[in-house]
């Protein structure tokens, strides 16, 4: 199957969408073996994803030995109750734990998250989380708002997030953030000194990017791939579930979509050399609304969302769309 | 040609679901008309909307063979619309016959809205014919029902048949006694022509289709017609009966029940009530009844997905070629951009439209308030019509404004008379009088602003009686109201759609609860709305729509891009449906919403 991935050299590398710190000790390391073969090996990004419960000297001994400079591990709520009450194995003490054994390690860029309401979670849950991440030296911040999924044990209980209060709550922490260093690049992204998730980074922007394993995504060029959910299917062959090319109105779309995602926004002239139309006259309309509502501004050419407009970036790209 | 002697026209009164379509059936399939297996259920019922409702719009004779005592008989059935809407029908549709079975269900007993028309038949000289149908129920009480009828409407029940539709008892005696109780017609072929058009509809191929009771003359393919209440001419092209499809016949003479097709384009030109006679030997004079249709109820009907203007006026024009009674006219909204004002007989009938549109038509559609047609008299003595509350002239050159008044009799058990009086009295009416028809049953009799009509009344009357009230009406003239137009604002901008015409009284309540109703169905938005009601310049109510504060995909990484687009896609999509007013959208829903307030 790897053999069909056409070679190009890439300069991040992402170990997640899952657990990679409980497979098995070695296993990482044939897997980034494998990556190699194709992609040379030199990332200057390579992180992996790790949980607080399952990081063992092991894992970070392999890790280490990989050349992974970056980990990501979640913490969601800095009140034990909370963690307990959604079923996490962690508390705050093992995550403070975890996190100093990752910096022993010699590991040093540190990504950690939070969830914003979460049942039972206090007012001030989230800003308690920041001084934590700041005391540990997290490099990078990653602040979601909870989804209720259906099907999951949360969306059986009934139990809704309430929006004004999540609201309430992001204002809060990105305040907080600023506060501690951690500067918003993201809707649900803060960074510390630069240190950016530059993967991430790639899916914002438009960047190629490869996806392997079950359920994963990829961008190669105007293909979009999505493989199979079902892990069977992935051992035995059956790798893709769907793939489309893009429109050049699906261009568009996700282009907006998703710089608007990013502090650095829409570059005005960048659009109109891209899509060969101003976006402000062709919006004209909306964007005046938009303006109005006080969720965008426009300044040295670039539109982007106020503070206010980044947690109603629905509404807002909707317009633009 | 059939000897008179050997016809009976008649047709079948009865309460909703007191087994009129199902005895239709019945009688259809024991004639041997249609076998059974050619029945669907309630034949006559053409049209989906009726079967669903269990009420019939539209009439539709059947003609059907009967053989009694060696001879071989007519029957002809001509059915009837059960609604006050549709009064000049049922009147029409009576006119054409000699007698009426009056369906009673052996367990409800006669109801109060069936005691209109059996009044209507009797005063159109019908003989009436009761039967007792449902007689299979184990709540059947038929002797009581029997008594019931000789009291309340004081007709010889004894001799009534008692029958189950449904399970096909007692049909046979039904058509025996249809033929020994009912006069046979008496009309004279040698006169002049003269047929009653009791309804029309029409065909893609043979143009509008009268539907005709001859009473006297003959008529057959060539004979050049005249329609003595417009003056139009026309020439025959094919004249026939309904068994119960069109079955075209030589001609239709004195005593006969068909259908006449003459090219014309035009249902609006067979106006129920209106007589053919021969254009070369007219007929003295007309018969009697003849009323052009007026619409009284009037609303807006704007597509929901605004590029679909032209398929509603496709569908409008298909309606009105079979509904004289439709009226409708194109006009702009603001906030709705291009649709039509339409014209009503009622409520019933603008309901039925409706659903017919959305129905047969596949439109979603944004109906605004039901209004009534306005006089308004301006300063300088013009005075002008008005139906659409946006089109009423500036305050300051409106010297009064007049609105319709209807005369109502409502019927009812008298321990809901205090009730009654208490809405009529909220609904600005008058009380004239009220008569005992008997120990169970009152007639009130008030005049009402048909405005009040249009509002709720029927929703009201419903929940005060527990539904068992029921209302007539006929519009009695005009008179000088005090009456106000209230706007809404969202976000400071007039909501044309939202603009009524209400008594001053009314405004304050009426605006509170439609500013109350809009702040439930208008979404949050980015920013504050405020949503107000006013008069003129005054604000009379206000509400706020909070600012929406979260709107925002979840976490956006791991690169499953195509999910996230296609959520926001959906969420674009969904505001297609909105209306814009200024900067507010507005849930296609806020429209109707405010017209179903609850008390």
């Amino acid at each position: 199957m790897a053999s069909r991935v056409p070679y190009s050299a890439a300069d991040t590398l992402y170990f997640g969408g899952g657990t990679p710190s409980v497979v098995r000790c070695g296993l990482l390391r044939e897997v980034y073996g494998e990556i190699r073969k194709y992609f040379g090996g030199d990332f200057k990004e390579f992180t992996v994803e790790a949980n607080p419960d399952s990081v063992s000297k092991e894992f970070l001994r392999e890790c280490a030995d990989m050349g992974v400079n970056r980990i990501s591990m979640g913490l969601q709520s800095a009140d034990d109750k909370v963690l307990k009450r959604i079923g996490r194995v962690h508390d705050v003490a093992r995550f403070t734990v975890a996190a100093e054994e990752v910096k022993k390690s010699g590991i040093k860029n540190i990504s950690s998250d939070l969830i914003l309401g979460l049942p039972g979670q206090k007012q001030d849950d989230p800003e308690n989380a920041v001084e934590l991440f700041d005391k540990l030296g997290m490099t990078h911040v990653s602040v979601y708002s909870l989804s209720v999924e259906k099907g999951t044990p949360l969306y059986e209980s009934g139990y809704k997030a309430d929006d004004d209060l999540q609201a309430d709550m992001y204002e809060r922490t990105v305040e907080k953030l600023k506060e501690y260093g951690y500067l918003r690049y993201e809707v649900s992204n803060f960074a510390r000194d630069g240190k950016f998730a530059f993967h991430n980074l790639k899916y914002w922007t438009g960047a190629d990017y490869y996806g392997f394993g079950a359920a994963a995504h990829s961008l190669t060029g105007k293909l979009r791939r999505e493989n199979t959910d079902s892990l069977k299917d992935y051992v035995n062959g059956k790798v893709l579930k769907s793939q489309y090319l893009l429109t050049a109105e699906d261009v568009r779309t996700e282009y907006i979509m998703l710089r608007m995602r990013t502090e650095t926004g829409i570059d005005l002239d960048d659009y109109a050399a891209r899509f060969g139309v101003s976006l402000l006259s062709e919006r004209e309309k909306e964007v005046k609304k938009l303006l109005f509502a006080g969720v965008i501004e426009v300044k040295d050419n670039i539109l982007k969302a106020t503070d206010k407009g980044f947690y109603l970036l629905n509404s807002v790209v909707t317009e633009l769309l | 040609m059939s000897k008179q002697s050997n016809i009976r026209n008649f047709c079948i009164i009865a309460h909703i679901d007191h087994g009129k379509s199902t005895l239709a059936d019945r009688l259809i399939e024991e004639t041997g008309t249609l076998a059974k297996r050619e029945l669907s259920d309630q034949l006559l019922d053409a049209m989906e909307i009726e079967r669903e409702r269990g009420i019939t719009i539209k009439l539709a004779p059947v003609r059907m063979n009967f053989d009694y005592k060696g001879e071989r008989y007519i029957l002809n059935l001509i059915d009837t619309p059960g609604h006050v809407d549709f009064t000049n029908e049922v009147s029409r549709s009576l006119a054409a016959c000699e007698g009426a079975l009056l369906v009673v269900d052996a367990s409800q007993g006669v109801e109060a809205q069936t005691l209109a028309n059996v009044y209507l038949a009797v005063d159109n000289d019908l003989e009436i014919l009761p039967v007792i149908n449902k007689i299979d129920l184990p709540s059947a009480r038929p002797d009581e029902v029997v008594a019931e009828i000789e009291d309340v409407i004081g007709i010889d029940g004894h001799s009534a048949p008692r029958v189950s539709a449904k399970e096909g008892i007692g049909i046979h005696e039904v058509l025996e006694k249809v033929v020994d109780c009912f006069p046979a017609p008496s009309g004279d072929e040698n006169k002049p022509l003269k047929a009653l058009i009791f309804d029309s509809f029409y065909d893609n191929y043979k143009g509008a289709v009268c539907l005709v009771r001859v009473f006297d003359g003959t008529i057959k393919t060539g004979t050049r017609i005249k329609l003595m209440n417009t003056g139009k001419e026309f020439d025959t092209v094919e004249v026939g009966y309904f068994n119960p499809k069109m079955c075209e016949a030589a001609q239709l003479s004195a005593g006969e029940v068909g259908y006449v097709c003459a090219s014309i384009k035009n249902v609006a030109d067979t106006a129920p009530g209106d007589t053919i006679t021969e254009a070369a030997r007219p007929a003295e004079k007309p018969c009697p009844g003849y009323k052009p249709v007026q619409p009284v109820v009037y609303c807006g009907i704007y597509p929901v997905d605004g590029s679909k203007y032209n398929d509603l006026k496709d569908a409008l024009e298909k309606l009105k070629l079979n509904d004289a009674a439709l009226f409708y006219e194109p006009e702009v909204s603001a906030a709705l951009g291009f649709g039509f004002r339409c014209g009503f007989l009622g409520l019933l009938h603008m309901e039925i439209i409706e659903e017919r549109l959305e129905r047969e038509f596949n439109l979603d559609l944004i109906t605004t308030a039901p209004g009534v047609n306005y006089k308004v008299v301006k300063t300088n003595g013009e005075t002008v019509t008005v139906t659409n509350p946006s089109n009423l002239p500036p305050l300051s050159e409106v010297d009064h404004i007049e609105e319709p008044i209807v005369t109502a009799y409502i019927y009812t058990p008298p321990e809901y008379i205090g009730p009654i009086m208490e809405l009529c009295q909220e609904k600005r009416g008058e009380y004239l009088d009220m008569v005992y028809l008997d120990k169970t049953r009152v007639k009130m009799h008030y005049e009402i602003p048909l405005n009040e009509i249009v509002y709720d009344f029927f929703d009201g009357l419903k929940s005060r009686t527990r539904g068992y009230a029921s209302l007539d009406y006929e519009i009695k003239g005009y008179k000088p109201s005090d009456l106000v137009k209230l706007d809404i604002l969202l976000n400071n901008e007039l909501c044309d759609a939202l603009s009524l015409i209400v008594h001053r009284d009314k405004a304050y309540a009426r605006g509170r609860s439609i500013a109350e109703k809009l702040k439930e169905v208008i979404p949050r938005q980015m920013f504050e709305i405020p949503i107000q009601a006013a008069v003129g310049s005054k604000i009379i109510a206000r509400e706020t729509v909070k600012a929406l504060r979260k709107d925002v995909l979840a976490k956006c990484y791991g690169g499953d891009i195509t999910r996230k687009k296609k959520l926001l896609e959906k969420q674009k999509e969904g505001k297609k449906r909105m209306r814009q007013v200024g900067s507010v959208e507005v849930p296609s829903e806020a429209f109707m919403s405010v017209l179903k307030l609850d008390k």
